[in-house]
């Protein structure tokens, strides 16, 4: 797609955004033709949604322009992004479930006939004609939630044209569909191209980066790579843009030799996700597990633990095989996990700090059922103090406490529980350098105190520095494996989908 | 592949109560079965003169459930709109039709206060609905210091027990709370609104439009529709009880579920309708059969608790 | 943070103690110790039933049958104290088991079935009144032996035996709460019920224990109930519903989980009774009551939701 004669619908011009502790942009400039297929690129925290979101309205600027039709826009905002023809498709979609694709689309902009009633014909026509222009006739009638996520998915981009939109912006748009899918996703892009709309196309997945796209953009660490013609870059140099920077890090990773088998996991599948994986974890060692957005790795932790149902496979723990696993019965095996989501499912923000610490032992602390508040106490201080947490007071609520603090409540909780197998969930997003020093030195100390540590992260530094041996996941299954002192080039070009 | 919305309509409302009809149909037939007082002309005209109360507080209560709100005060804000109904045509002799404008005024205003707990002060509306459920059966009981009212004009007995073409009035008034509230819910961008606010009101939120007042519109509709209801069990009695309403949102918030609002933003008036046969055809076989009174209210219980659970449950298993 | 929560705490009973001056202004008739220990004589079945409520509360739930349950469990042993030879223990012993059966029943509906607690229990609230009606019917149960009846009207040490079985039953779930690693999973449930998950707790199986809890105490306060009024009629459960909720909710307990207890029900409660009781010592009507009642539910509620809004 030549751009040379026409204008950009889009130009942002030296976009900076800081959030407390972290620069989650650094000028950057993005710009957008009508017709054309714009993909960014970046890995997790790059600053790819912190972009998406600024231009959505939903987070204000520090500093840059934003240009639409070459009128530099003084106010910005969700009703005047909208206004001015931007649509988001999220990957949590904002359709009402039991209704029909029309109603869906027409969400909040009825046809009125006579001016009260709905008219239902003219709208099931358009929404039709609608689906009909992306390729893919649906019956209009249908209730949204009897669509596959490929359908639904259109209905979503339906529901953005019916608004004129003219900037689309699909975010990992393919992460839950078939290859078939896939195809009529390209198939639909490339008629929206055809009528001029532009899109923004965020993906990690080098194979698709040059089938659909016309320019690529590379984020890393919230500045701006390079931007380049899709048809004059490889894959490689896409790579060395997303991944070159030297590994300024020191990590307190000092290798043991480790013992037996501790976690051994076969052929795991569940329902949506996972497709075969297969790894293992020995005592005294930190095991990686990488992987991009979409690649399954969550999926994999919570059900070893037990969250999540899985539909084969088998897991084996300390040499025996564990049939029917929920958390309970992992927790008394000596299972602790991480969460990702700290707040969610590791923390209870209201309870005081020492309630938090003993709540994954309180079968093994007082088997009588009976709580001691003085070992209860006890048992706090002294995780409080091994972790250092800052502040030190045991009744204060736990939602006060900074993240990198919080991170270590949670450490704490699992270590207070006397667990074997520690399978960490992202130790260390959000929180501060400190903290995260802090994180992984414990976890060094707790690999060579003889624990299984199952290390699940998107940060490549992290997963490098840390890890013995690292596992690779894409698309739901285990793709590579490395030994220590692999390099990033190679984990990342198999996290991203790159056979061999 | 556009077609009408009869089809739609027709075959939502099948694919989601398919338990209910099943049922409904057996239970006409065991009752056929063991009382032949059951299945005549003259008991179907007096179910359905009965139901129609039933049926008026449910045209309102479904729509609220659809919004995923649980409205337990029909009952309570019947009874204080037929009090004041009441009290002011005996005590201010007011005109009857500014009497039942007042029965609706008063309907609307609890419902409206409903509203605002549930949409602008955050209160859940099971309690909210709970509560006002309280206020209004204390006002009832202020009302007349706990006693009935009687003395009603004899004009009203016109509307409670007359008729209009062979049919009842009050069969009539409850046909109106039904057109009022199929046209609503089916035909208008608000009924579309109301199914969006139980399925997804983040949805309608980011489409841009004013969720929390449509919210309370819901409330102050069924509230609306309980002092329709007054109307006609106030003249139907020719009198006003503190303590007539007790217990109606049970058996209306059963024949919702029954009809098929299982969770918020599905269900269906026609479905709703399907339900509240359901409960009228249930009580009034049990009575023709002579089952004592209190037999029946557990049976009744009973029967629609576990029609509730084994429909939600097939619910599950269905869509997951 | 604890200041705000201590302050919140002193605030109410500061509340009770100004709301039993003012009334005591309007009439002196209020402070004597006769009238006040027939008040928390009266409200000792309130209490119990608050307590309860409180634990299902702190689960992030609510039980919605407690009325009828505990109208239930009169009827029952009612039932075998006036219809059977049964000595009365039967009596009281199958009382107290329905309140437990019932919330075991309410609690499997809500953590197995996964029905939302309002919904299930306020299902329970109907199966419990149909019960009552087919087994007592029209007429009620009435004249129990005296051995029963000691529940609700003997004196022990000077003291209502009523007053004595709600102290206790405060206290037992006071120690239940803070001492008890289940009662520990109560608060954690209703703090972050996922959380609780991923932290190994059983959570269905605290579940359960809340909800049982909650019927015992109905049953108990229903027991306590007929045997001061050696009757039981239907219904005589219902007005107990609405300050059963505003009780613990006034006291602190939110209706979010995971915060409140016992101490502060009580208070609650005391501010709930003394204003009943004021009420009728002023006159009012109590045909008003039941609409103070519904305004000050809401109120309670609202207060607990600006509260919890206020923290995000």
């Amino acid at each position: 797609m030549n751009t040379g004669e026409r204008k950009p619908i889009l130009q942002m011009k030296g976009i900076s955004k800081a959030f407390p502790g972290v620069q989650a942009l650094d000028s950057v400039d993005f710009d957008l033709y009508p017709g054309e297929v714009h993909v960014l690129v970046g890995e997790n925290g790059a600053g790819k949604s912190t972009l998406m979101k600024i231009l959505a309205g939903a987070y204000d600027r520090d500093a840059g322009e934003i240009i639409i039709d070459g009128e530099v826009q003084t106010r910005w905002g969700p009703a005047i992004s909208r206004a001015k023809g931007m649509a988001m498709v999220y990957q949590e979609f904002t359709l009402v479930p039991y209704r029909s694709v029309m109603e869906n689309i027409f969400l909040g902009q009825e046809k009125l006939r006579g001016g009260i009633f709905l008219d239902r014909a003219a709208m099931h026509k358009e929404a039709y004609a609608l689906l009909e222009s992306l390729g893919v006739p649906v019956d209009t009638h249908t209730p949204v939630i009897e669509l596959s996520v490929a359908q639904q998915q259109m209905v979503e981009i339906a529901k953005a044209l019916s608004l004129d939109a003219r900037i689309l912006v699909l975010d990992e748009p393919t992460s839950a569909l078939t290859v078939r899918e896939c195809e009529q996703l390209f198939d639909t892009i490339r008629r929206l191209k055809q009528r001029g709309v532009g899109i923004i196309y965020i993906s990690h997945r080098l194979e698709e980066i040059s089938v659909i796209g016309d320019r690529v953009t590379v984020l890393r660490d919230g500045r701006l790579i390079g931007t380049r013609q899709v048809a004059d870059v490889t894959a490689d140099e896409i790579v060395k843009m997303m991944v070159g920077r030297e590994i300024k890090e020191m990590f307190p990773r000092h290798y043991c030799e480790p013992g037996e088998v501790a976690l051994r996991v076969e052929g795991l599948c569940t329902r949506d996700k996972l497709r075969d994986v297969t790894f293992e974890v020995r005592y005294g060692e930190i095991v990686g597990l990488f992987g991009l957005v979409g690649a399954g790795r969550t999926e994999t932790a919570r059900a070893i633990f037990g969250l999540d149902p899985y539909t084969a496979g088998t897991i084996e723990l300390m040499g025996k095989r564990v049939h029917h696993i929920d958390p309970p019965k992992a927790v008394d095996m000596g299972i602790g996990l991480l969460p990702e989501n700290r707040k969610r499912d590791g923390l209870f923000p209201i309870l005081p700090l020492k309630d938090n610490i003993v709540m994954a032992g309180l079968r093994k602390l007082f088997p009588s059922g009976i709580l001691s508040p003085r070992k209860e106490r006890q048992k706090a201080k002294e995780y409080v103090e091994k972790l250092r947490v800052q502040p030190p007071d045991l009744e204060r609520q736990v939602r006060y406490f900074s993240g990198g603090n919080q991170q270590k409540i949670v450490i704490g909780k699992w270590l207070a529980m006397g667990p074997k197998v520690l399978i960490f969930d992202e130790p260390t997003r959000g929180i501060d350098v400190g903290a995260k020093a802090e994180v992984h030195a414990f976890m060094d100390q707790l690999a060579n105190e003889g624990n299984a540590i199952l290390m699940i992260s998107s940060e490549l530094p992290e997963i490098m520095g840390m890890s013995d041996r690292i596992y690779v996941m894409y698309d739901g299954a285990i793709v590579a494996e490395f030994p220590r002192g692999a390099t990033a080039e190679e984990i990342i070009r198999y996290a991203m989908g790159v056979k061999s | 592949m556009s077609v009408g919305t009869r089809k739609l309509s027709l075959r939502s409302v099948l694919m989601s109560i398919p338990t209910v009809v099943w049922a409904l149909l057996l239970m006409i037939i065991f009752f056929a079965r063991s009382t032949p007082a059951f299945f005549t002309l003259s008991n179907a005209l007096n179910l359905f003169r009965q139901g129609s109360i039933l049926m008026t507080l449910c045209m309102g209560v479904i729509v609220v459930s659809i919004s995923g709100g649980i409205e337990l005060s029909v009952g309570a804000v019947m009874t204080l709109a037929g009090m004041v109904m009441a009290w002011t045509l005996v005590n201010w002799q007011v005109p009857i039709p500014v009497a039942m404008l007042l029965a609706l005024v008063v309907g609307a205003i609890c419902g409206f206060l409903n509203g605002i707990f549930v949409s602008k002060m955050g209160i859940p509306s099971f309690i909210a609905t709970l509560g006002t459920q309280g206020m209004t059966i204390g006002l009832s009981l202020v009302i007349n210091n706990g006693y009935v009212i009687w003395g009603l004009p004899e004009a009203l007995d016109r509307i409670g027990n007359g008729m209009l073409f062979g049919i009842p009035i009050p069969i009539w008034i409850s046909i109106l709370a039904f057109i009022s509230s199929f046209v609503l819910l089916e035909f208008t961008p608000f009924g579309t609104y109301v199914y969006a606010i139980g399925g997804n009101e983040d949805a309608l939120k980011l489409a841009g439009k004013p969720t929390w007042w449509y919210k309370i519109l819901v409330y102050a509709y069924a509230g609306l529709m309980s002092g329709l209801a007054a109307i006609i069990i106030t003249s139907r009695n020719m009198a006003a009880q503190p303590t007539v309403g007790l217990g109606m949102e049970f058996e209306a918030f059963s024949a919702v579920v029954l009809g098929g609002c299982f969770v918020p933003g599905r269900g269906t008036v026609i479905g709703t309708v399907l339900g509240v046969l359901f409960i009228l055809v249930l009580r009034n076989g049990l009575n023709v059969m002579g089952i004592p009174t209190y037999y029946q209210l557990a049976i009744i219980g009973v029967v629609l608790i576990s029609a509730i659970i084994m429909s939600i449950l097939v619910e599950r298993r269905l869509h997951g | 943070m604890r200041i705000k929560s201590l302050l919140l705490q002193f605030s109410r009973v500061l509340a009770l103690i100004l709301l039993s001056i003012g009334i005591t202004a309007l009439n002196p008739n209020f402070l004597k110790t006769t009238n006040l220990i027939n008040v928390v004589r009266q409200a000792s079945p309130q209490i119990i039933m608050a307590v309860g409520m409180t634990v299902v509360l702190l689960t992030a739930g609510i039980d919605l049958s407690v009325g009828s349950v505990m109208t239930l469990a009169g009827v029952i042993a009612g039932y075998f104290l006036t219809q059977t030879e049964l000595p009365w223990v039967v009596g009281l012993l199958a009382g107290l088991a329905t309140g437990v059966l019932s919330g075991l029943v309410s609690g499997l509906m809500v953590a197995k079935v996964k029905l939302p607690s309002p919904i299930a229990t306020y299902g329970m609230l109907w199966i419990g009144k149909g019960l009552s009606f087919a087994i007592m019917g029209a007429s009620p149960f009435f004249g129990f032996c005296d051995a029963f009846r000691y529940m609700g009207r003997g004196i022990l040490l000077g003291i209502p035996v009523p007053i004595w079985i709600m102290a206790f039953v405060v206290a037992m779930v006071f120690l239940f709460l803070q001492y008890t690693t289940l009662g520990r999973s109560i608060y954690a449930v209703g703090a972050n019920p996922s959380a609780a998950r991923a932290s190994g707790i059983r959570v269905d199986r605290t579940l359960l224990c809340a909800y049982m809890l909650s019927g015992l105490l109905a049953a108990l306060a229903g027991e306590i109930l007929c045997a001061r009024l050696n009757a039981v009629d239907q219904d005589i459960g219902d007005p107990f519903l609405l300050p059963a909720i505003a009780s613990p909710v006034m006291g602190g307990t939110s209706m979010a989980g995971g915060e409140g207890g016992v101490g502060g029900t009580v208070i609650g409660s005391l501010i709930m009774v003394v204003l009943a009781n004021g009420m009728n010592l002023l006159g009012i009507s109590s045909l008003w009551q039941q609409f103070v009642i519904g305004l000050v539910v809401v109120l309670a509620v609202w207060f607990d939701v600006a509260m919890q809004r206020r923290r995000e």
